[in-house]
């Protein structure tokens, strides 16, 4: 097929912290260990060489005065000192030149061999490495230099500044080196060890701080996932930088299991609130069939089932819409409505059963701001809902008052009511899914426990705002507020 | 047998308790938890079936009431909660059997006849009293091979006399158990049903099973035991 394919530099996308952390500590360690050795090589070298040229230096100064000035002529009393010690005679390596007359002294042990004639201007020293004889390396100090001569001489010395000599005295770097070679195999020693050490202690260090990782990650992989929520277990040998990643962990895993519960809870409450109408459905039918009826008996049966089969689809249509309500899929739409006459149709609707309970109905609708821009629809789910609890749940015989009032210049609805059940601690409950201060079904009156959080949804996608009160644990009340 | 039956959902509640009585069983039905648990304290059940989600007083406080109360009547929970843990908490808290909604009502039935047969100790569906069978779940009675014809309360009757085969039943025993009116236990009422029922099966001058313990009841057995009988 002749496709060209162009192949990339391969790196890997998920790179090891272990393998980082060995490299990256073995070279700073390395160029640190290497930096060290060079500079206490380089260090030594200095004061070994320095060594010998204070040694040259003092060698020389001793010698120099040994060219003297006897009977008005230069004497070389340095080489007849040499010339009576056979252990000097191998070992000095000196060489004077007589400038003004070319003639040069050395000591025996050069043999032929010059030394290079170094020299500065009078008195200076100089000093340079040099070859010495048999190939050997050394290092000299060169010297232009008078013939010494009595100071306590009281005639001047005539022609004396004709006399310069140059004076070189070398010293064999052998011993130098050789110290400088052992050193320089030390520190390469001290460097490999070194490395190599703290590769393999920085090896296992690195395993055993890596140890918790694992452990944590362990701890994840073999979580079963209907036990999310169980913390990490953070012994106290858990290192401290850990800790914290452990402990929001464990936090984030308490947040997932809380979501979890709630969805869990939701879809247990749902299948439960549906179970019990299918059940009934199921009895209903399961009787008709059960034996022969007449056609009236059939018709009273169905008729059971078809109102069971509508309490379930309410049930189910408040359940998708509370679902749509909390995904943010509901449609929205907005118009101007009159909210006084939603609020009086509404409650009108519930006027047979509050006769039925001896329930009255108080109107005070004040506000002045009651046509509002909004969706008429969420608006009724709310009203409805409210009204519907309120003739559900008054004492018999009582009073709801219903109330608009204009509060910070917009529309406030509220509704209350003396309340024939205990009501919770936390009024907040009342707002949950499925949360019924009675947990039973009271006959075909059905309260699923999905208005309230119906109402909350609706009143959070139209940016109302809606709250439980009850002063007193007898009288509750609650108030919605749109916002301008 | 008398059942208790507590159940808030009214739809099932009347079902349940048609079914049953189809069935022939006698069954009081309340809507409420404090209503149920007066029933269950007050009556001589055979079995009760009981929701856990009632007006007043939940299912499970009954059942924990009934236990401490010494109550030994076998109780089947019928509940929409499916989980395990829910059935745990109702096995652990007395239940006998936990039967989660929506289910068939013959399940429900054949779950009555179980708790039926292990209160009064019978292996099988029949009880064999010499030549006569009575079957508990077709609900049908023969002797010698010949099956008998008997009234819905003839069999209620019989049926009770079959669970208790060979112990003394006293006429109380027979009002609570297999009368719908709990009140009159010094009726004839109770002889008089049983001299039909008698008459029945002992019809062509066959050996007579059902037999009177003067003073005390009566009692089912192939023959007339001379010794005291335990009741």
């Amino acid at each position: 097929m002749g496709r060209d394919t162009i192949s990339k530099p391969m790196r890997s996308p998920n790179p090891s912290i272990r393998r980082r952390l060995l490299i990256g500590i073995i070279l700073a360690v390395s160029v640190a260990t290497l930096t060290g050795s060079l500079v206490i090589y380089f260090s030594q070298q200095k004061v070994l060489t320095q060594q010998l040229d204070e040694q040259l230096f003092s060698t020389a100064e001793l010698l120099t005065i040994e060219v003297e000035l006897e009977d008005g002529k230069p004497y070389q009393e340095w080489l007849a000192h040499i010339m009576a010690n056979e252990l000097r005679q191998e070992k000095d390596l000196i060489q004077v030149w007589e400038i003004s007359s070319g003639k040069t002294f050395k000591s025996p042990a050069l043999g032929s061999f010059d030394l290079p004639k170094i020299h500065g201007e009078l008195n200076q020293n100089i000093i340079k490495n040099v070859d010495l004889p048999g190939g050997r390396e050394g290092r000299a100090l060169g010297v232009k230099i008078l013939p010494s001569y009595d100071e306590h001489a009281t005639n001047p010395i005539e022609g004396i500044d004709d006399m310069e000599h140059i004076f070189v005295v070398a010293l064999e770097t052998k011993s130098l080196h050789r110290a400088l070679t052992h050193l320089h195999q030390t520190l390469i020693c001290v460097v490999i060890a070194t490395i190599f050490i703290t590769a393999v202690s920085i090896f296992w260090t690195i395993r055993l701080s890596l140890i918790p990782i694992q452990d944590l990650s362990q701890q994840l992989q073999e979580r079963q996932t209907d036990r999310l929520g169980n913390p990490v277990a953070i012994s106290d040998n858990f290192p401290k930088e850990l800790k914290n990643l452990a402990v929001q962990y464990n936090s984030l895993l308490q947040r997932i299991e809380g979501v979890r519960n709630r969805e869990r809870d939701f879809s247990t409450h749902a299948a439960h609130e549906l179970r019990t109408p299918l059940a009934g459905i199921q009895a209903t039918l399961e009787q008709a069939l059960a034996g022969q009826r007449d056609s009236e008996d059939y018709n009273h049966r169905i008729k059971n089932a078809l109102t069971i089969s509508k309490e379930m689809a309410r049930l189910v249509t408040h359940l998708m819409r509370f679902s749509r309500l909390q995904s943010g899929t509901q449609k929205v739409i907005v118009e101007e409505i009159n909210l006084h006459e939603l609020i009086e149709a509404t409650m009108l609707g519930y006027s047979k059963k509050a006769k039925v309970r001896g329930v009255q109905i108080d109107f005070q609708l004040a506000s002045s701001t009651f046509l509002r821009k909004t969706d008429e629809d969420l608006i009724r789910i709310i009203f409805t809902n409210l009204c519907d609890n309120a003739v559900s749940y008054a004492k018999e015989n009582s009073t709801i008052q219903l109330r608009t009032f204009d509060q910070d210049g917009s529309f406030t609805f509220s509704i209350s009511n003396s309340s024939a059940v205990a009501l919770p601690d936390n009024l907040d409950r009342l707002f949950e899914p499925f949360y019924r201060i009675d947990q039973a079904r009271t006959g075909d009156d059905r309260h699923a426990g999905i208005g309230l959080s119906l109402c909350r949804e609706i009143a959070n996608t139209l940016a109302l705002e809606i709250k439980a009160s009850a002063p007193d644990q007898q009288n509750f009340q609650i108030q919605v507020s749109f916002k301008n | 047998m008398r059942i208790l039956l507590i159940e808030d959902y009214t739809p099932l509640r009347e079902n349940i308790t048609e079914s049953l009585t189809q069935a022939g069983y006698i069954v009081d039905a309340s809507a409420t938890g404090d209503e149920g648990l007066w029933y269950a304290e007050n009556g001589n059940y055979d079995v009760t079936i009981l929701d856990i989600m009632l007006p007043e007083i939940d299912g499970l406080t009954i059942l924990r009431k009934l236990k401490k109360f010494g109550s030994k009547t076998p109780v089947i929970i019928i509940s929409a909660r499916d989980s395990t843990d829910h059935k745990i908490e109702g096995l652990d808290a007395g239940a006998n059997d936990y039967l989660v909604k929506p289910f068939e009502l013959k399940e429900l039935q054949a779950r009555v006849r179980a708790q039926l047969r292990k209160r009064y100790d019978q292996a099988n569906d029949s009880a064999t009293v010499g030549d006569l069978t009575v079957n508990f779940n077709a609900k049908r009675v023969s002797r010698a091979g010949e099956e008998i014809t008997l009234t819905r309360r003839e069999y209620g009757l019989l049926e009770y006399f079959a669970y208790r085969i060979g112990q003394v039943v006293t006429r109380q025993e027979i009002w609570d158990h297999v009368y719908e009116d709990v009140e009159g236990g010094t009726s004839n009422a109770v002889d008089v049903y049983v001299g039909y029922l008698r008459k029945k099966l002992n019809a062509g001058d066959k050996e007579n099973l059902l037999h009177t313990r003067r003073g005390q009841g009566y009692y089912l057995e192939a023959h007339a035991i001379t010794e005291p009988v335990n009741s």
